[in-house]
């Protein structure tokens, strides 16, 4: 076979271990009572330790030699466990030190020696007309990973200016505003910039994934179990159809996830059209699946108590990571037609 | 090869045309360019009928029938790879669609027989479906059992080695014009829901059988009424076991609801595209509703190609996903209708101003319809998949 879209029994493995060190580590309960702020921030040095953010980096630069496709897999099922974003500033980190030919400033972050965050652009006009940063999670980072469509570059937290604590959407994560846009002292622009953007937009959407497969689930088990009109509510269309969507979501994406991961590391023609649809399909699905989940339980779902809202408030967090819905729409209506020829060469 | 290469060579997930592939695909693609009609099928009739028979002829002579339908039944046995490749490049090449008279012989009553029936049935019928020189249609829906399909009552008594048959079918598409029909009935008296039914091969110029051709809301008759008095079938043309018809049946549907319409799903890339090329030509505003609609459209139907590729390399997780696939496409398709009409905005009202579009777009109703309805389909992702309650019956 030359097309497969089974995971083999060693990608079931990796996912498998993965899989139960967040069961264990990382369970929902963690946020129960959260007053805002970060929580993972603690477990980063044993994530570096465990080897994850160098998962899909070659074994000759001290990674685990596992490819893009692993690491999908394995942010997918971070994304679901809601574990902070930093886990993916830390491995785009290490790529972009290894495109930029830094290989001790990969080693570093791999190690878990250096720690990065992510920083995001705030759109909008500002009062005195600054670009303004948000930093996620940022307590114990030594620097901040940013990207949008033309670039993206690290930058050490020291050269930023004084930063504001700022109350973030998502009560999980720690947020701190940043002014000014100080130039990156590791960057990349031109086609490895967008290699990485698209690896990048791949980690984001996978998350996504996570946490619309992570709503489905919790809502799918309330529907069997919370009984109304003497019966499971989860018997009735109205419930059952709207579980049926959330599922066929799911479904979708996972599907453009693992081809757009697939097509990115095989370096097929059509890669970047399907790293656009299924970055733009990501926040869609995820936003509409953690909200069909706060419905289906009802007053319950509108609770803080309750972890349904808790996939709404990441969802929004990584929705405009990089790039907005916008820019997003605008370039999935602009990529050209040669572009999303599934063949190597042109279409005639 | 070094151990770790080695060690990659035993994962799965892989995405890797070789270069046979790729000649496969260059020339599949250079026979459409030189062969395919120009024109659409007309929408029923003889006509259709002429059409889709010559097509699937010439498609036939050319060595593009059955690419992975086993050599003995006249296919050419080649790997799921190059049957998708064949899909893809049909779809993009602006041949006419698939969903034409020969869609149920091709697309699911070949499978079902090459799934269920017995040598004599699949060495006689398989090829001729090949050759287009039958057709088929099928018969499950009644006028009294349609989205509940297991009430359906119509009945054949066992008389020797013949099937009496009495009774109605309905929605059966291209009755007037097929050769053969995917008939489920009852074969055991007083036999209740998915028990004592089968499926069997019903010969359209049988005596007794009556065909009543039904306009729809496009204003095309390619959909019938069926009746059937005493029309005699012989007890071989039963396809699995008297009475299991419902799992023959339950693979029919799966066909219809998963694989059936790969070139359909894959030929909505270039539906969406062709809409988007109109629209960027006419000046529409990159940051509009519009465009907004077309860039979400888009990126479905990129996301419909890997359900697509999922659904045909993947071990399926139940064969229940087929309604996932089948709903998802119907709702695209509709939706991608729909913006080509509010592209054409005015000028939707009239036939050849917006041509193909109207009739694509009235057409496109049947697909929420057909194979079981989108509720119906919902139900089976809910109770299936999730293992949600039934509703409980009265």
């Amino acid at each position: 076979m030359t097309i497969d879209f089974n995971l083999g029994s060693d990608q079931r493995q990796v996912v498998e271990s993965i899989q139960n060190v967040l069961i264990d580590k990382f369970p929902l309960s963690r946020f129960r009572g959260a007053r805002g702020g970060s929580h993972d921030n603690d477990a980063l040095a044993e994530i570096a330790a465990l080897g994850w953010l160098g998962l899909g980096v070659a074994e000759e630069h001290g990674g685990a030699g596992l490819t893009l496709v692993e690491d999908v897999l394995m942010f997918r099922a971070l994304g679901r466990h809601l574990v902070t974003p930093n886990v993916m500033a830390g491995s785009l980190g290490v790529h972009l030190a290894l495109a930029a030919g830094n290989t001790v400033l990969a080693s570093e972050i791999m190690t878990g020696r250096m720690r990065v965050c992510v920083a995001n652009r705030l759109d909008g006009p500002q009062p005195d007309g600054a670009v303004v940063h948000a930093l996620y999670d940022p307590e114990g980072a030594d620097c901040c990973l940013h990207w949008d469509a033309r670039q993206i570059a690290s930058v050490p937290l020291s050269q930023l200016g004084l930063p504001q604590p700022a109350r973030c959407i998502d009560k999980t994560i720690s947020l701190l505003r940043v002014s000014g846009a100080p130039a990156g002292n590791v960057s990349l622009i031109g086609d490895a910039a967008q290699k990485l953007r698209r690896r990048a937009d791949l980690l984001v959407a996978a998350q996504l994934l996570g946490l619309a497969e992570g709503a489905l689930d919790l809502a799918t088990d309330y529907a069997k179990l919370r009984h109304q009109f003497g019966q499971a509510i989860g018997s009735f269309q109205a419930i059952k159809h709207r579980c049926a969507d959330m599922k066929a979501r799911v479904k979708v994406l996972t599907s453009l996830v693992l081809m757009a991961a697939l097509s990115e590391h095989e370096g097929r023609g059509d890669a970047a059209l399907q790293v656009a649809a299924v970055r733009l399909l990501a926040s869609r699905y995820a936003i509409e699946n953690a909200a069909s989940g706060i419905q289906i339980h009802g007053a319950m779902g509108f609770t803080a108590e309750c972890d349904a809202h808790l996939f709404l408030l990441r969802a929004h967090l990584l929705e405009n990571l990089g790039s907005t819905s916008t820019e997003r729409e605008v370039e999935m209506a602009s990529l050209p037609l040669e572009t999303s020829d599934c063949t190597r060469s042109a279409h005639s | 090869m070094t151990q770790s290469c080695a060690a990659l060579e035993r994962w799965q997930l892989k995405l890797q045309l070789t270069d046979e592939d790729e000649a496969f695909r260059q020339a599949a693609r250079a026979w459409l360019k030189a062969n395919m009609p120009r024109t659409r099928c007309p929408p029923d009739g003889r006509d259709a009928r002429r059409f889709a028979t010559d097509w699937i002829r010439r498609l036939h002579d050319g060595g593009w029938s059955g690419i992975s339908w086993p050599r003995q039944y006249g296919g050419r046995g080649l790997p799921p790879e190059r049957q998708m490749i064949w899909y893809e490049e049909y779809a993009l090449s602006g041949a006419p669609s698939p969903l034409d008279p020969s869609f149920v012989s091709l697309n699911h009553a070949g499978p079902t027989l090459m799934a269920c029936g017995t040598e004599a049935q699949k060495a006689f019928h398989l090829p001729k479906i090949l050759r287009g020189e039958t057709l088929w249609c099928q018969g499950f829906s009644e006028p009294g059992s349609g989205s509940d399909l297991a009430s359906l009552t119509m009945s054949g008594r066992i008389d020797g080695d013949r099937l009496v048959v009495n009774g109605r079918k309905i929605w059966t598409s291209y009755a007037d014009i097929a050769d053969y029909q995917e008939l489920l009935l009852r074969t055991e008296p007083g036999s209740k829901r998915t028990e004592g039914l089968s499926w069997v091969i019903c010969e359209m110029r049988a005596r007794g059988i009556s065909v009543r051709p039904i306009e729809n809301l496009a204003g095309t008759s390619h959909f019938c009424e069926v009746t059937y008095d005493d029309v005699s079938i012989p007890l071989d043309n039963i396809v699995g076991e008297p009475g299991q018809g419902w799992r023959v049946a339950m693979t029919t549907l799966g066909f219809e609801r998963g694989t059936a319409a790969v070139a359909l799903q894959l030929a909505l890339l270039r539906k969406i595209e062709t809409i988007r090329e109109a629209a960027l030509a006419s000046g529409t505003p990159m940051q509009s509703g519009l465009m907004q609609r077309i860039a979400i459209a888009r990126s479905e139907a990129v996301a419909l190609r890997a359900l697509t590729y999922e659904t045909f390399f993947r071990e399926a997780e139940s064969p229940f996903d087929a309604s996932i696939v089948r709903l998802v496409f119907a709702e695209l398709s509709q939706r991608i209708h729909r913006i080509a009409m509010d592209f054409f905005a005015a000028r939707s009202i009239d036939f050849a101003m917006a041509d193909p579009w109207v009739e694509d777009y009235l057409e496109s109703f049947s697909e929420t319809i057909a194979g079981g309805t989108a509720e119906i389909q919902r139900n089976i992702i809910g109770e299936r998949l999730l293992g949600l309650p039934r509703q409980p019956r009265p």
